[in-house]
């Protein structure tokens, strides 16, 4: 039953995340498209990264909603792949290669950034009230 | 008008609903210390993407930009190789990443090839 709830909250969430990538690529034209694109994998590697961070404070539903729905909805895969083959086809290697690695490297770096600063600062909330409850005790 | 792009924003979401819980269930199975799983998702649908970008509108819109971009994902590749590099095997993580590339780019270009042929 857990199962289903965590299925169907991927669903809604990836729908939505996809509906975003679309209208975001429409609104921003195809000669953008390559460096829309490469943003919205990079935003998403970046937001799941710091909802993996999370993960222990999130029910699985929600970290299926947000992260492997709608973070996983709104990066893909495919496009990339087609936009890099067809690049091939047109004889444009350098292309093809410098968005490739381009691509690998920032969302890598992204999804590990993510993971950080969400641990960072999850560390300093939870140190925070101690140092407050000191200073109240000795005044 | 508005009913024509109505229905096909409807049915792209549909699309990519289905295309999200498949990834989430291919992933169930497939995915363990080598996230087997996602790859196969992304590489499948790289190769059915350059099929069908061939084909009339609106199957690319639907198939190609709901279902298959839903069921293939680049957050998570990405999330996956960061922790496998947090879990000292950074050369695997990288590897993967670069086997995603390489083997999704070159059958998106197998697909290029067939697309015409079937549409």
């Amino acid at each position: 039953m857990a199962r289903f709830g965590s299925l169907l909250a991927v669903a809604v969430g990836g729908a939505t995340g996809s509906l975003a990538r679309w209208g975001l690529l429409v609104q921003t034209g195809e000669d953008a498209s390559t460096l829309t694109l490469f943003g919205l994998n990079v935003f998403g590697s970046l937001l799941l990264g710091g909802l993996i961070a999370h993960r222990e404070r999130l029910s699985n539903e929600v970290f299926a909603l947000l992260g492997t729905g709608f973070a996983g909805g709104l990066t893909t895969f495919s496009t990339f792949a087609v936009a890099v083959a067809q690049k091939l086809e047109d004889g444009e290697l350098l292309d093809a290669f410098s968005n490739s690695i381009a691509t690998l490297v920032t969302t890598l770096v992204a999804a590990g950034l993510g993971y950080r600063l969400v641990r960072l600062s999850g560390a300093r909330a939870r140190s925070a009230p101690r140092l407050r409850k000191i200073g109240r005790s000795r005044r | 008008m508005m009913d024509i792009l109505g229905v096909l924003i409807a049915f792209t979401a549909l699309a990519a609903a289905a295309g999200a819980a498949i990834r989430y269930v291919v992933g169930g199975y497939l995915n363990g210390d080598f996230p087997l799983g996602t790859l196969a998702v992304n590489l499948v649908a790289s190769f059915l993407l350059g099929v069908i970008v061939a084909a009339d509108d609106p199957l690319p819109t639907i198939v190609g930009i709901g279902a298959l971009g839903a069921v293939s994902t680049w957050s998570t590749a990405a999330n996956e190789a960061a922790e496998l590099a947090r879990t000292d095997r950074a050369a695997l993580g990288v590897t993967y990443l670069g086997l995603t590339v390489s083997s999704g780019v070159l059958l998106a270009w197998f697909g290029l090839q067939l697309g015409p042929v079937l549409f």
